[in-house]
């Protein structure tokens, strides 16, 4: 297994990030989003479709984020995409790396069960699975959008503890150019606790026209235990003064089972074009963390999905 | 009972600013706040009737004429003002809650003020601890805690405290506290206590968390819980009682003067 691949500075980012626009924007807007100003407009379904195989094909023909490849093209399907008659075979490819099923459209049938929203049917009578992931909540207090999201994820605390270090959120998510470090105010060499400020940029790829782009300077006091680890944050300044509120925090404690995560986090810009949109960036970031989370320990773990098996078809760029 | 007599009311609001004003020096600056906080409601559609004592002393001590006060006080859109907004102090969140009757009650004040919780930590975890220490003085007198070596250091494990209870207009009365601390880490400490049953109070016990607050790297949350149960010889509402007692001792432990 090769090293593992970060979001932070890497070419393809870009690709993932303007493809995992197009679900939650569809999740809120549906097609009735003729008000939404065209720049924070996402790619049309076929478009993040070409980007996602750009992106594969860029790599090794397999993409290396299993949890956000299928996100993006589970949402996709959840929110009423259908390929237009040139993409549903790359579609059906697409999918079929994504669920790990060789025949197309049964991958494609199978994304429904990890569509955010359209949840697996439980068939009547019979017990319900054991819920890893909690939909994610979404609420507005008048001034301030806030979204949360909590999972359950088997692992190691130690290994959620180094993710959950904000020194390392560049490797959760494609929006992350990076994280930095910038002043410690007081550290814990046994526990690896520490406070200080931390630089983040993060990027937002709306399409194919327009990135967006932050430079927040956020105070950190990231917190170790044995049982519990929190990394909470809230804005100092931004560069470009487009942030009003930026605060939140992620918490992971061991449970029998495995690790608890929460994760919470508040956001106001300055711009109404973007406040409108907030809500679904802020659920696009929170779900891209818990993709984030999995990935990288699934990863590490050495525990990733058998790959495809025979009768998948290899990808190939469809018709521009 | 017959509604008070403005003019009683009056006098009697003289007579707390006067006092107020002639004992302020000897008053930590946050209890002067509150104590001058609490007048102000007397004087709600009668801002005529307040002595001139009170109004100077809001001026001093919280930097608002009577109107602004009362403006802040009765704001029926904002959320119940608890503590009076200090000029020199950052209150980032505060709520007060309770329930009983004249004779119990039960109430639970919080707040979040900008802290490290190392600082905050160091006010209820040590000799005296809490909750003698912050509101000394005013609610408890000699304290008899024992040395620190004598505390254990082990989770639900109590140890007790003898200490004069100093209820307001009250002769002093001698109690044994039972405290035992619930937790204690980088994130929260947490203790709670039990009174024994007393001339004036047949029951109180109560808890008190501090906590790094979510989201707000700086900030520490505290939470302060109280039960009280009043002996008929302490003639005095449950539920006035209570707020005043957790307004001192919460704003004691959060804004140190």
């Amino acid at each position: 297994m090769g090293k593992f691949q970060s979001w932070a500075n890497e070419q393809w980012a870009p690709l993932q990030r303007a493809a995992s626009w197009n679900p939650p924007f569809y999740r809120f807007f549906g097609s009735e989003h003729s008000q939404v100003p065209a720049g924070v407009r996402p790619l049309s379904g076929d478009e993040s479709c070409r980007n996602l195989v750009r992106l594969i094909d860029t790599l090794d023909g397999d993409h290396p984020r299993p949890h956000v490849f299928r996100r993006c093209l589970s949402g996709m399907w959840g929110t009423g995409y259908r390929p237009s008659p040139g993409h549903e075979e790359t579609f059906g490819t697409l999918a079929s790396k994504a669920v790990k099923v060789a025949d197309p459209k049964e991958a494609v049938a199978a994304l429904a069960q990890y569509s955010p929203v359209s949840p697996p049917v439980t068939p009547r009578n019979a017990a319900p699975a054991p819920r890893q992931s909690s939909p994610t909540e979404v609420t507005f207090d008048g001034q301030v959008w806030a979204v949360k999201k909590e999972f359950v994820i088997q692992s190691e605390m130690r290994g959620v503890a180094d993710l959950l270090d904000p020194m390392n959120w560049e490797q959760l998510a494609p929006f992350f150019k990076q994280t930095q470090r910038i002043d410690v105010q007081k550290t814990d060499a046994e526990t690896g606790s520490w406070q200080g400020i931390l630089k983040e940029t993060v990027a937002f790829t709306w399409n194919s026209m327009t990135t967006q782009s932050f430079e927040a300077y956020l105070k950190i006091d990231y917190t170790v235990t044995k049982e519990r680890v929190r990394a909470d944050y809230s804005l100092e300044y931004e560069e470009g003064n487009q942030l009003i509120v930026d605060d939140g925090f992620g918490e992971a404690r061991q449970v029998d089972g495995g690790i608890h995560y929460i994760g919470l986090k508040r956001l106001r810009f300055v711009s109404s074009i973007l406040n409108l949109v907030a809500p679904a960036a802020l659920c696009m970031f929170i779900e891209s963390d818990e993709d984030g989370f999995r990935d990288v320990l699934e990863h590490k773990a050495n525990a990733i999905a058998p790959p495809v098996t025979a009768g998948a078809k290899p990808i190939t760029s469809p018709p521009k | 009972m017959p509604p008070e007599e403005p003019t009683t009311r009056s006098k009697l609001g003289t007579g707390v600013a006067e006092m107020l004003e002639k004992q302020r020096a000897q008053i930590p600056k946050p209890l002067l706040g509150i104590a001058v906080w609490n007048q102000v409601p007397h004087y709600d559609g009668n801002a005529g009737a307040a002595p001139a004592a009170l109004c100077d002393l809001l001026r001093d001590v919280l930097d608002l004429s009577l109107d602004d006060a009362l403006r802040i006080y009765t704001d029926r859109n904002a959320a119940p003002v608890v503590f009076p907004p200090y000029p020199d102090q950052v209150i980032i969140d505060a709520q007060y809650e309770s329930h009983g009757s004249a004779t119990e009650c039960e109430a639970t004040v919080q707040i979040c003020v900008p802290a490290e919780l190392d600082d905050v930590k160091r006010l209820t975890m040590h000799p005296p601890p809490w909750p003698c220490q912050p509101a000394r003085d005013f609610f408890w007198s000699r304290v008899e805690a024992p040395e620190a070596t004598r505390i254990p250091q082990v989770l639900n494990q109590p140890w007790s405290i003898k200490a004069d209870l100093n209820l307001p207009e009250q002769a002093v009365q001698s109690v044994t506290l039972n405290v035992a601390k619930l937790a204690d880490n980088a994130f929260e400490s947490q203790l709670k206590f039990e009174m024994s049953a007393n001339r004036l109070l047949t029951l109180c016990s109560g808890a008190i968390t501090v906590m790094k607050e979510e989201g707000r790297p700086g900030a520490v949350r505290i939470i302060n819980k109280r039960s009280v149960q009043v002996a008929p010889a302490l003639a005095v509402d449950a539920a006035q009682l209570i707020k005043y007692w957790l307004q001192v001792e919460t704003v004691c432990l959060a804004l140190p003067s």
